[in-house]
């Protein structure tokens, strides 16, 4: 069990009651055909299914308060060769905060503090990757993209492929950013309790 | 033991049946790196084996020859992860290595590729190997293969990371095609 903690978000297992909060934010009518189960709605004993499958990290991403923003999850670990995938997904209310790719962020460093991995993978629709792409481009590397491979909101999207390799975000550059980023979006998200949260250093806690 | 057979035979394409599966599981305890699908994940028993075989897949083929009026099966074409939402589907080659083995297969895949865009209405057919393999579309006929992505360094195999990539023919370039495998 891996939990994470900073000044601005908690990274935790998440609760049963969270499965439905997600899965009601994912399988919703309002967020169109959703692209991880091909635009079929999935029954709830799957949906939850997935969030674990060939998972070796599935975290929520609460505020101090406890209250869910997202999920981040390390999935398809190759140990022999030293690479793991990941992928994050944030409730509604957190959309733009910023905050969930800050918990993002502690769990790529997680996966090179604690684990061998040498790189991290991610694939990310083009619209979502735009968002970011500016202030990463020194810890994450695209390594091409399948053009007009994803089909959302009326419109064919690529699929945007990076690599995150150790060196580069040991070095501190994209941990920084997230929460530059974070932080330049405040407004967007409320700190909880109503008031800035205060500053502390992060502390990674890893029950095995 | 494989007999020697002309390369220009066609294969013969086939479902996939219980008496099959012991030659298939054979392909992937000697060749696990070309068939990423059911290898990358570690090794499995045979009866894991057997499901995850038809896990995901949408159609596939076991690929045959006839010699001396004999059928021997030699690898397995297939479709799997299709996503018809956005018309995308990933094809797998996998056999016996050798050269007119690798002949006779490319021509099942051609054919595998022809019904992907004419059975559904499929828009792209992706496809992946490893650096150190053949790609995947090296001689379905006279189409564009467009590399859209190349994961670097990836893949550990005899001591050295070798990168993944991932390939692409669209309909288009597909059924605009000037036909040119021996058939």
């Amino acid at each position: 069990v891996i939990s994470i903690r900073d000044s601005w978000v908690r990274l935790r297992t998440l609760t049963s009651a969270e499965y439905e909060e997600l899965f009601r934010t994912e399988v919703a009518w309002h967020a169109g055909a959703g692209w991880r189960f091909a635009g079929r709605t999935p029954s709830y004993s799957e949906y939850v299914a997935s969030l674990y499958a060939d998972s070796i990290a599935t975290l929520g991403v609460c505020r101090l308060d406890g209250s869910l923003l997202g999920v981040v999850i390390a999935y398809e670990p190759d140990h022999r060769s030293g690479t793991v995938w990941i992928a994050v997904m944030s409730t509604r209310q957190a959309k733009g905060s910023g905050l969930v790719l800050v918990g993002l962020g502690h769990l790529i460093t997680e996966l090179f503090t604690n684990w061998s991995f040498r790189v991290v993978l991610a694939e990310s629709a083009a619209p979502a990757y735009e968002q970011f792409r500016s202030g990463m481009r020194r810890s994450f590397r695209e390594q091409g993209r399948l053009e007009a491979h994803r089909f959302s909101d009326g419109a064919y999207h690529d699929v945007v492929y990076l690599a995150i390799e150790r060196e580069a975000w040991m070095a501190g550059d994209g941990q920084r950013y997230l929460r530059r980023r974070a932080e330049a979006n405040r407004a967007v998200l409320p700190p909880a309790g109503g008031s800035a949260p205060p500053a502390r250093p992060f502390t990674v806690t890893v029950h095995r | 033991v494989v007999p020697i057979y002309d390369e220009r035979v066609s294969p013969y394409l086939r479902g996939i049946e219980s008496r099959d599966v012991p030659f298939l599981y054979f392909l992937v305890a000697e060749y696990p790196e070309s068939w990423p699908r059911l290898c990358d994940k570690g090794p499995s028993t045979p009866q894991q084996f057997e499901f995850k075989l038809h896990d995901g897949v949408l159609a596939q083929f076991l690929v045959e020859v006839e010699v001396n009026g004999e059928r021997i099966p030699i690898g397995l074409v297939g479709l799997h992860r299709a996503d018809h939402l956005s018309g995308v589907v990933w094809v797998e080659s996998v056999g016996l290595p050798g050269d007119h083995h690798e002949a006779v297969r490319d021509r099942a895949l051609a054919d595998l590729i022809d019904r992907a865009f004419s059975a559904w209405r499929f828009r792209r057919v992706c496809g992946t190997h490893h650096g150190f393999e053949r790609p995947v579309f090296a001689n379905v006929g006279d189409v564009p293969v467009r590399e859209e992505v190349r994961l670097e360094n990836v893949f550990l195999h005899e001591g050295m990371y070798w990168d993944r990539v991932f390939s692409v023919i669209t309909r288009e370039d597909w059924l605009g095609r000037q036909e040119t495998v021996a058939r």
